[in-house]
Formats: C-alpha cells, structure tokens, sequence
C-alpha cells in the first residue's frame, strides 16, 4: 500500500516535470514575448531591454535551468544592470531583475501583461471562479445524467429511451463553441432570460455551466443507462424483485448503488475534460476564470502566467487522478494494486 | 491572497439559489414563450440608473495610466484620468487641441513651453490638482519618483526629450525640453501624461497601484477583476460636470459574437468591433445601432527597399498598379474605410491629401515588370497576419489574388501567414523581405511619428530602409522646424517623395465599427478612446 503510494507519487512529479518542460520549450519555440511588448517598430536596443529584463536574453538552457531553481546559482550583481536606451530620444534606464526562486517553488517570476506582479497568485485569484463553473457543470451534468440514463434503462427502447439517447449524442457531439453561441441566441438575444455573459450572480453561471457540462451529459448519461441496464439484469436484483421490493427501492438501492462504479472513475477524468473544456467556455462567455488567464497570456507569450496556469491544472489533475486510483482500493477491496 | 479568498466566500454565499427565484425564471421563460420572444418586458427604471456596459473584445492589464502601452489599456482609463489637453472631437488636426487641465498655453522661447491650468480642480481623494502635481506626473513618468517604477521604452522615447516640468506659480507650469521641440504639445496628448495625485502616487508601490486608481476624471475608480469588470462611479464634483451616467462597468469579450449578442439583448450599451457582416442585423434589431468612424490607425504593405526584389523601383511600382486596393476596400470592408495614398494618418499633423492614388493598371503592372530588368516572374514573399485587426487575413489574401492576376509569367508572389505574436517578433528583428503587413496608430497626431519610425534609414530594425538621403533629410529638418509653415511644407515634400520611391502599398484609414444600444447617444471618436462623460441618455 505505502510502496504503491509512493510509486503513484513519484509518476506524478514525473508528469507535472515533463508538462512544465514541454510547456517551456513549446512558448519558447513559438514567438518573442519581448516583440510583443512594444509594438512595431520599436528599436532592437528596446528590446534589448525588455529581454533582459525578463531574462529572455539568455541561452535556453540556462533560462531552463533558472526556470526549475530560479537565480539559486546567479551570481549576485548579474540582476542588476544599466542599459542605454536608442532610437528617436536617449536616455538611462535602470532596470533590476527580481530574484525568482524557480519552478519547484511555485514561483515562476513576475507576469509579463500584468507588469512586475508575481504569476502564480494571479493564477490562484483566477482559480475560484473556473472552480465555480467546474462545481456548477459537474452539478448540472450529474444529477441530470443520473436521472435521465436510469429512466431511460428502466425502459429500454421505449420512446422515451430513444429521446433520451438521441439527447445523449447530441450533448457529446455538439462542439462547445456552438453550443454557448446557440445558448446565448436562444436565452440571451431572443428570450432575453439570461445574461450572454459576465459573471458574479447565478443568473450569470447558468448559460457557462450547461455549456461546459453538455460533453460530460452525454457521456455519463450514456454511461449511467448502460451500467444500470447491466446491474438490472443481475442475480441480486431478481432477488431483490423476489422478496417483493417496489422496483423504485430495488432501482434506488439495488441497481444504482453498484452502477455507480464506473460512473465514479470517469468523474475523475471529467476534472480535466472541464478545465480543457473551461478554455473556450470562459472566452465565449467572458468569464475571468483560469481557461480565460491562459488563452489571454497564450496571446500576449506571458511565458510566467502561462507556465504557472499550467503547472498547477497540471497539478490538480494528476492528483485527482491519483485519488482516483488509491479510491480503488477502499471503494472495491477486490481491486488488487502493484 | 488571503483577503481575495474571503470575499470570494462572502460572494459565494450570497450566490444563493433559492427555489422562488428559480420558479420566477421558469415562470418568465414560459410567458416568454407563450408571448413570442419580442415582446419580454424589461425594467423600465431611469434611463441613466442602469449602468453603462461597455465592452472590450482585449482585457486591459493594469489601471496604472503611466505604466502600460496599449491602446486598449489607455481607453477606458480616459474616464478616471485626464490629460493636460485632448484632441478635438470629432478629431481635426486643424481645428487642434482642447483644454482639458490645462485652459491655455503657449510657446515662452525654442526650448520652453507653458501652460495655464485650469483652478479648483481636485482629484477623487480630495488631493488638489496644481502646477506641482504637473511636475509629479511628468517626474513619475520619467522615473524619477519611484526607482522599481520602470516605464516602458517607448513611453521612455516618447517623453524623453522633455527635460523637466518648473511650476511657475500655482496655476502655471513651464515645460522645458532639451532641444527644440515642434510638438511638445502634442506629447501631453500621449499615454502616460496622465496627470495623477501625488501623495496617492508616492504613498502606494508601483505593484499596489497597478490595481487602484485615483484621477481628476469624470468617474472615480471602484473596482477591478483581473480579465473581468473595471466598475465605475460617476464624479459628482467634475469641473466639467457630473457625467449622465451615474454608474459605468467596463467588460471584455473576446468573441465578438458574444459582444454583439450582448448588444442586442441589452445588457451591454457601447460594444467595440461589430463584424462589418453583422452590421445590418443590429441595424435591424430596433435595439442597437453601428456607429463607425475614421479610425486614427493607418493600415499599409511596406515594400523593403533594401532587398531584392523590392530593392528595385519599377517592380515595387508595378505592385502599387496592381494591388487594386480602391476595389479591395469595396469587397473586403463592405466599402467602410478610406483610402489614401500616403503614409501620414489622413488625422495627422503634416497630412498631404493632393497625392493621387495609384490607378488600377495590371497593363502597366506587366510593363514595369518588363522593364525591370529583374528574370521573369519576379518572386516575391508577401507576410500578413490574422486576428489583431479587423480583417487583417482576408485583406492580405485580397491584395496576393490581385497580385497574382498579372499572371505567373509576370509575377509569383510567395504566401506567409502569421499569428500576431510570430509576426511581430520576426518583423521586429527585421527578419521580413518583400512585402510586409504593417499597422499604425499615432497618439501625436503628428507626422513625425509616422516617418521617423518607419520611413528614415537610421530606423531600427531595418537600418538601410528604405534608403533615401534626401527623405532622410526631409525628415530631420521637420523635427526640428518649429514654423508652422515651414513644417508642413518639409512633410508634403518628404510624402511627395515617398510616393514616387514606392516603399510601400498605400492603403487605407481603418474603420472602426461599434455597436451602440439606443437609449445611448454617443459618437464614437477616432482615436479609439470610449469615454463615458461623452454619452447621453437618448430620448
């Protein structure tokens, strides 16, 4: 049990190290962020400048390196620097880099859009609101896959099944950018219930929360009906029916209880599905949450915020799934592990 | 950290949703249904106690007025902080500056400047606005205040040739440069020369002020989430008056489906960058309206004057005969934005309006080529980008399928496609050839800012484009003409000269198009600035 635990533990650093080294070498390779900085034309000492006040001037393996451990081997004085300034006006300008402390503290140095503010407490702000539309979703698609696929396998290939597995398909097939702008016609523009977008009362969650819910609808609607329509035609349940329980109570106690296994793996998996899917919901629906962060800071090569928004969904995903996993052993002690 | 985690409880729990407001949504949903969609009532409160929704389609990233360098970040700052002047509105370099802090000024000697300013202004905490809170401003910007307060280099190019600011008594500040300077004016119309209150500016660190702002403007500052709402409040103490609207929030959507959508169901009033296809059905919509304008942004194709094959004059002239940009605009903008055939904003100091433009003449095109002397086809790279203006994409695939009319024997042009960032690093470095996708705002309003940067050989990162002593010439002698006459004769003399040299497709001013909803009356300004005190219930 303890060796498995570490075991899962030590993958796990491993994971979170190559995401954050992919991450990395990907903005690297994809644009300057000092470019992007000033607009064009400015003048190369410019931006000079900006790079190395960001430490963008340095070879990439050395920006690897301070980006794990942060400036624990720069030698003092090195952040510390004057440059002169060209172009159409001269001048002095002093710039001082901050010591960061790296990657394995958390700290990923200052944002580059929002200047000079540490990366990681802005992800952190950002965080309790895509909680909020994660919790919501997974509320939303739960409950009502939970209700929809039971009735419709407790009557199978009845009309009402049809309508619900049609429902079903179309929730998972249905790419969530239309989906939210089809949302936002209909409740928004024609009927005018909802609000299109914003954020702050619950009115404003709806319309995000069925959109970033609909793909995990569809799947576990189909999940729930298929699993209880399998439990259903167990021994226990004939016995259950046997010794004269209603069938809502053989249903209730019996059938959903032990279908509810597969349901509760993918629910594991869903945590990432919804932060994926956070990304573009959050755009569409102009909600600050996390998904909204990276897409913005993708935009403007904000390497910081961008490795910080990372590394931490990469966090909360690797330990959920980790959680996952070691709830295996405690749900169904038949599951043996290593 | 800790103080946002609880007021995010505290929001959490009166997110609280009880089961009479659910069965009120459902309730409404269904006599929505029942009475077709059209006919929803909405509340009918004061015109001007709803709040004015403005929306974005880019977040700004600090309310610091002196510490960014986006247009989109400047914008909604206009409400909370002022300037020292203003360009007039609508937008005329002729008719010239308005007073806003400052009521008059006036040229003292070559290097002085100085300006009257405008009494018993004071800011939103109570802080008096005088000479002595000009000379903090200025000293702030400069860096001169706070040694963590780095201002970006550009801001840095832009105010450096002021050497100080000397208050004169109370009410009069002298501006003195470190040469002579024609358009020392126009410099306190640029970002950054928001004038802030000094004890507020010194009190606070540069990081602190990143997200609270303390002006003279017409609304004061309530608050701001990252990505999400800046919320205003209206000045009842404005010395130009209490604005209309009495509550302001500023928000963003990046999906412009979204910002329109929010147009037209009326929980937004000002939405910028309405798709010119989208125009009619907020027209038709009996709730909202686009208003468009001029934009003070230049769109233009340079043509590298340094680098085969565009080194040569005949082949860089045979593409301004071809590019056909007078039907482009038709096709591309739905006939919105204007063409011009220079360089110079049409909205700046020094504009030449007797240029013709380039005729369309693919015969001419094909002769030139010819003539060049270069092999035939002429092979050229054409770099564009997509998503940062308005049609940016479909603009740059117009101008290569009209190039490639004259036909493969004649001329191959060599598609490059870019995202934004990409392009931006490698036409910074001056890595592009050929001919290059280029953009350009001008907060100035003056024509130096135009060539300078752009258009004299000494120019960063190209440094031999587009290699022309006489322009060059032209160009230094302007910057530091101080006559008026004088001046303007240099400028129409240097676009004289760029016309015939070439360097570049002339293109067009920009449309800006947004969406308004009618209970607002508001024209939208050129220079991309939104600013509440400037609208009025309607009706």
């Amino acid at each position: 049990m303890l060796g498995y635990t570490l075991s899962r533990l030590a993958q796990a650093v491993m994971v979170v190290a190559g995401v954050l080294v992919t991450v990395f070498v990907i903005l690297h390779l994809t644009g300057d962020p000092a470019a992007m900085l000033l607009p064009p034309g400015a003048s190369e000492k410019d931006l000079a400048v900006v790079r190395h006040k960001y430490g963008l001037d340095r070879p990439l393996p050395v920006q690897l390196l301070r980006f794990f451990i942060g400036d624990a081997f720069t030698p003092p004085g090195r952040e510390q620097s004057t440059v002169r300034l060209t172009g159409y006006g001269t001048g002095e300008i002093q710039s001082t880099l901050r010591r960061v402390r790296g990657a394995i503290f958390g700290d990923f140095g200052n944002s580059i859009r929002f200047t000079d503010q540490p990366a990681m407490p802005i992800v952190l702000q950002r965080f309790p609101y895509t909680v909020q539309l994660m919790v919501a979703a997974a509320a939303y698609s739960t409950v009502l896959s939970l209700v929809l696929g039971t009735v419709s396998a407790v009557r199978p290939y009845s009309l009402l099944d049809q309508g619900v597995r049609t429902f079903a398909i179309l929730n998972q097939s249905i790419p969530n950018f239309w989906l939210a702008l089809v949302l936002i016609l209909i409740f928004a523009v024609h009927l005018g219930l909802l609000p299109s977008m914003g954020y702050g009362s619950w009115k404003d969650v709806i319309l995000p929360a069925v959109t970033l819910g609909s793909q995990s609808l569809g799947r576990n609607t189909r999940l729930v009906r298929s699993s209880v329509l399998e439990s259903l035609g167990q021994d226990y349940v004939r016995t259950a029916r046997a010794k004269g329980l209603p069938e809502r109570g053989v249903v209730a106690k019996h059938v959903l209880k032990n279908a509810m296994i597969p349901v509760v793996t993918v629910w594991g998996l869903d945590v990432g599905n919804l932060f994926g899917g956070a990304v573009i919901t959050e755009s569409i629906f102009g909600w600050p949450g996390t998904g909204r962060l990276i897409v913005e800071s993708v935009t403007f090569r904000d390497f910081p915020t961008v490795a910080s928004a990372v590394f931490f969904i990469a966090l909360v995903f690797v330990i959920m799934n980790m959680l996952v996993d070691l709830s295996y052993m405690w749900l169904d002690p038949r599951v043996k592990l290593g | 950290m800790r103080s946002h985690a609880n007021s995010y409880l505290q929001k959490l729990r009166s997110v609280n949703v009880s089961r009479r407001g659910f069965i009120k949504v459902l309730t409404r949903g269904a006599v929505a249904a029942a009475t077709g969609p059209f006919f929803v009532s909405r509340s009918g409160r004061a015109a001007t106690a709803k709040p004015l929704v403005i929306v974005y389609g880019v977040p700004r990233a600090t309310v610091d007025p002196q510490n960014h360098l986006n247009t989109y970040d400047e914008s909604p700052l206009g409400n909370i902080f002022e300037n020292l002047i203003d360009m007039s509105n609508p937008i005329d370099p002729y008719k010239g500056w308005r007073p806003m802090l400052a009521l008059s000024w006036k040229r003292v000697n070559e290097k002085t400047f100085q300006f009257k300013l405008r009494e018993g202004v004071k800011f939103h905490n109570g802080e008096e606005f005088n000479a002595e809170t000009v000379k903090f401003s200025i000293d702030r910007l400069l860096a001169r205040v706070d040694p963590n307060f780095k201002p970006f280099s550009v801001t840095w190019h832009a105010y450096d040739p002021i050497d100080r600011a000397e208050p004169v008594d109370r009410y009069t500040v002298n501006i003195i440069t470190k040469t002579p300077d024609p358009i020392v004016l126009n410099r306190f119309n640029g970002f950054g020369m928001r004038i802030v209150a000094p004890k507020y500016y010194s009190e606070h660190d540069t990081a602190f002020l990143q997200t609270h702002a303390v002006g003279t403007g017409a609304y004061r500052f309530v608050s701001w989430v990252k990505d999400g709402d800046l919320v205003l409040e209206a000045n009842e103490q404005y010395w130009g008056g209490a604005p209309a609207f009495k509550n302001v929030i500023i928000r963003t959507a990046p999906e412009a489906s979204t910002r329109v959508s929010a147009l037209l169901s009326g929980e937004a009033d000002v939405v910028i960058g309405v798709p010119a296809e989208q125009a009619d059905s907020v027209n038709r919509s009996g709730r909202a309206r686009v208003e468009h304008v001029h934009s003070n942004r230049l769109g233009f194709w340079r043509m590298y004057a340094h680098v085969p094959p565009t080194d040569n004059l005949k082949v860089r002239e045979a593409i301004n005969y071809a590019a056909n940009i007078g039907e482009l605009l038709t096709t591309v903008y739905n006939g919105l934005g204007e063409r011009i055939s220079t360089v110079v904003g049409k909205y700046h100091y020094g504009y030449e309006p007797g240029l013709a433009f380039y005729p369309y003449d693919p015969e001419k095109a094909r002769g030139l080529l010819k003539e060049s002397g270069l092999p035939l086809p002429v092979t050229v790279n054409f770099h564009y980008i997509q998503g940062r203006y308005t049609k940016d994409k479909d603009m740059g695939e117009g101008i290569i399928s009209e190039l490639n009319k004259l036909g493969p024997q004649y001329l191959k042009v060599v598609p490059h496609l870019y995202e934004a960032g990409r392009f931006y690093s490698l036409a910074n470095y001056g890595k592009l050839d050929g001919i290059t996708f280029a953009s350009w705002g001008n907060w100035m309003f003056d024509a130096d800012i135009d060539l300078s940067p752009n258009f004299h050989t000494k120019t960063e990162p190209t440094p031999d484009y587009p290699n022309n002593p006489a322009l060059d010439r032209l160009i230094d002698e302007a910057r530091q003409t101080v006559d008026d006459k004088k001046r303007r004769a240099l400028y129409a003399q240097a676009q004289r000269l760029i016309w015939a040299d070439s360097p570049a497709i002339f293109g067009m001013q920009v449309e800006d198009m947004y969406g308004v909803s009618n209970r607002v009356n508001w024209k939208p300004r050129a220079d991309e600035m939104i600013w509440a005190r400037e609208m009025t219930p309607r009706g």
